[in-house]
């Protein structure tokens, strides 16, 4: 059944809300904010709502860098940028895949000061709420410098993680309640594959760990399977889960997370590490 | 009306006495007898899986047309669940290579998403089927590891497989066999490339604008992306004479040249202006992706190739009448133009031989003439030119014998649809 399209009409107050947001996020996304004493209201979720499912795919308008060297960081990260030289002075060690309302990097932020942090999440109105959100938070935390190492790409990072980021560039990757393709034949639209997961393997470090949790025990099971039969990747024990603070912030941080909790649901976390690469023969 | 169908592609073995050629749902084999330029038809293979689409659109519309304008009767719909009435055609056979020894002929069968490993038997003169796997999604190119034990195949799902070259596999495909290595995008070409220590890479591009290096056997291991492309890409291919090389072409204006091996860009040829001139209304993009002044031009490069012998590399555009050949500085890396040969009708295909370069032409208007012509290069004259008793020998062979056969033998509407590369360029976004 195909849902109902959203109202988009101009009269409607969602689209006032949008026309009025944009504008905001084209002035504010990519500055520096210095002390404001304009405190800016957090974006409402209601007013960005999107069908949930996105097909990966499908020839999205995305943007993405030809490759790593052409990326522009200091865009999303203007506090990081030298200002003599230009250069940035950290780089995106974490990604959120699929990072939906953002959270996880909300919570993040202020545990890893000093390295950045990228969401990336397909859904156009829900990487521009995650974008006012962030543009809110740095505005309303400015004098701390707050938020400035989180921000948010509207991407496939099934087509075009490699086009973003270095061989190793990454510690860790977060995969928070990720669409779970129940039909059979929709399974290589799954986030995390067989195949998927050598490209991740590529972008991660070695001692880099993978984060995974779902309220499905299917794909639970299924993500379990696929990285475990990988030859770069090694499950952590629950001990070192318990001892590792991402994975208690991801386990009470994310919307879904919350969502799951509101409802009593089961909450299953696997994390794995990736192991140096063989000898080539 | 019959004529005989254009060649969709068309391979020389290194001895240059057997040509192997495709030809609507049949791969023919002509062989030049010893001593003598003529050549005679050697063996034939029908895929017999591979229907006929139903005789469409000009004919049968406009009948409807005429019996509803005379009597005015409607068109019968057609009930729902029935398949439409116009098939989509397929490319039939694609993607044809000899295995490693020339002793096997490696070609992709649309039709029931196969491929097929053909044998060449010289003695008998006959072309046999030894091997035909389907697969979950349909195959659009293969390579031969170079030991010839194992194929890979790649397909449109984005998916490379590994299959013995000979022993049976059927049936374990997509059940019990996973993917070497995956792309989230229709995978266009594969090969094989190796280092200076002896280590094997699997090479990959797909519909997006990657180039994948990856490890093999150990293809968990991902070497690296050569990025630099911004639209699809159509075909990869390394010279003979330096195998570091790799050299990409598709929807861009460019061509790329490659150190596949260091991972660095050598050289690029925009060839924009050079084709401008054999752009014709065909390369006008579908009314749907049309511009406002009707003037939007989509062309894409389908297929690049080198000498085996001398440091040349030709390409085509599709459906343009032009050979394009670049003389590839070994020195310096570079690329510069060398020739452009004028043909008489549009390219379909290319491969390549020691001295030259072989080409099929859709030549539906010529009364079964110039199906294939050779280009070699002419040392003493520096030049390359074509070679005009080759072609000739192989229009006598293929009209005497194929004159009679009901495969080759077709009506102009049932000519198999022969541009099919600009149509993996990507238009707008289709739902956010």
């Amino acid at each position: 059944m195909k849902a109902k399209p959203l109202s988009q009409g101009p009269g409607s107050k969602r689209y006032a809300y949008r026309v009025n947001k944009e504008e905001n996020r084209k002035e504010l996304k990519h500055v520096r904010i210095d002390d404001s004493e304009q405190k800016i209201d957090l974006p409402r979720k209601r007013f960005y709502r999107q069908r949930a499912h996105s097909n990966p795919f499908s020839d999205h308008q995305l943007e993405y860098p030809v490759s790593p060297d052409e990326m522009d960081w200091s865009k999303l990260y203007p506090e990081f940028q030298d200002s003599e030289t230009g250069e940035m002075k950290s780089k995106v060690t974490i990604a959120d895949i699929g990072c939906g309302f953002g959270g996880l990097m909300v919570d993040l932020s202020p545990e890893f000061p000093d390295q950045l942090i990228l969401g990336m999440e397909i859904r156009v109105q829900v990487t521009n709420y995650v974008e006012d959100k962030i543009i809110a938070l740095r505005n309303n935390h400015a004098q701390q410098k707050g938020y400035q190492n989180i921000n948010v790409l509207r991407g496939n990072a099934m087509k075009f993680l490699p086009n973003f980021f270095y061989k190793g560039q990454l510690s860790k990757m977060f995969f928070c309640f990720p669409d779970p393709h129940f039909k059979q034949r929709k399974h290589k639209a799954r986030i995390i594959t067989h195949t998927l997961l050598s490209e991740y393997a590529y972008v991660l470090r070695e001692g880099g760990v993978v984060y995974t949790i779902t309220d499905v025990k299917d794909l639970h099971d299924w993500m379990v399977k696929h990285l475990e039969e990988h030859p770069l990747f090694q499950r952590l024990s629950t001990e070192w889960e318990s001892n590792d603070k991402c994975v208690k912030i991801m386990t009470h941080a994310t919307e879904e997370g919350k969502k799951v909790e509101r409802k009593n649901g089961d909450k299953f976390v696997a994390c794995f590490e990736r192991l140096p690469n063989p000898i080539i023969e | 009306m019959s004529l005989i169908h254009p060649f969709q592609s068309a391979v020389l073995n290194s001895a240059e006495d057997l040509l192997f050629a495709v030809v609507k749902n049949e791969v023919v084999v002509f062989r030049r007898s010893e001593g003598s330029e003529e050549y005679t038809l050697a063996g034939k293979w029908v895929d017999e899986l591979a229907k006929d689409p139903p005789r469409s659109t000009s004919e049968e519309t406009s009948d409807l047309k005429k019996s509803k304008g005379h009597d005015g009767t409607p068109i019968p719909t057609k009930s729902k669940g029935q398949p439409p009435a116009t098939v989509v055609p397929t490319n039939l056979l694609r993607s044809m290579t000899f295995s490693p020894d020339e002793s096997m002929l490696l070609i992709c069968a649309d039709s029931d998403k196969s491929v097929c490993v053909l044998r060449i038997d010289s003695d008998k003169k006959e072309l046999n089927l030894i091997k035909r796997q389907a697969f979950p999604k349909r195959p659009n190119a293969i390579a031969a590891l170079e030991n010839g034990s194992q194929i890979v195949v790649a397909d449109k799902f984005g998916d490379v497989y590994q299959i013995p070259m000979l022993e049976d596999t059927h049936g374990k495909v997509g059940k019990e066999l996973q993917p070497l290595v995956g792309h989230v995008s229709m995978l266009t070409d594969v090969l094989f490339g190796k280092d200076d220590q002896g280590r094997n890479y699997l090479i990959t591009s797909d519909r997006d604008e990657h180039i994948r290096v990856t490890h093999y056997p150990q293809t968990f291991v991902i070497d690296k992306w050569l990025f630099g492309h911004t639209e699809f890409v159509s075909c990869m291919h390394t010279p003979f004479w330096h195998s570091h090389w790799l050299f990409s072409v598709g929807g861009d204006d460019t061509i790329f040249l490659w150190d596949w091996v260091k991972g660095s860009k050598l050289s690029v040829f925009e060839y924009k202006d050079v084709i401008k001139p054999y752009l014709t209304d065909a390369h006008l993009a579908a009314s749907r992706f049309q511009n406002e002044n009707n003037d939007l031009i989509e062309y894409s490069v389908a297929k690049i190739t080198t000498c085996r012998k001398f440091p040349y590399a030709a390409f085509f555009v599709e459906a343009t009448k032009a050979l394009i050949i670049l003389h590839v500085d070994q020195t310096n890396a570079t690329l510069s133009l060398k020739q452009i040969i004028d043909l008489r009708y549009n390219v379909i295909s290319l491969s390549q031989v020691s001295d030259g370069f072989l080409v099929t032409l859709d030549n539906r208007e010529s009364d079964n003439k110039e199906f294939i012509r050779l280009i070699r290069y002419v040392e003493s004259r520096d030049t390359f030119e074509l070679d005009r008793k080759f072609g000739e020998a192989l229009d006598d062979a293929i009209n005497k014998s194929l004159n009679e056969d009901s495969t080759a033998n077709v009506h102009p509407a049932d000519i198999a649809p022969l541009y099919g590369v600009t149509n993996l360029k990507k238009h707008d976004e289709q739902y956010s």
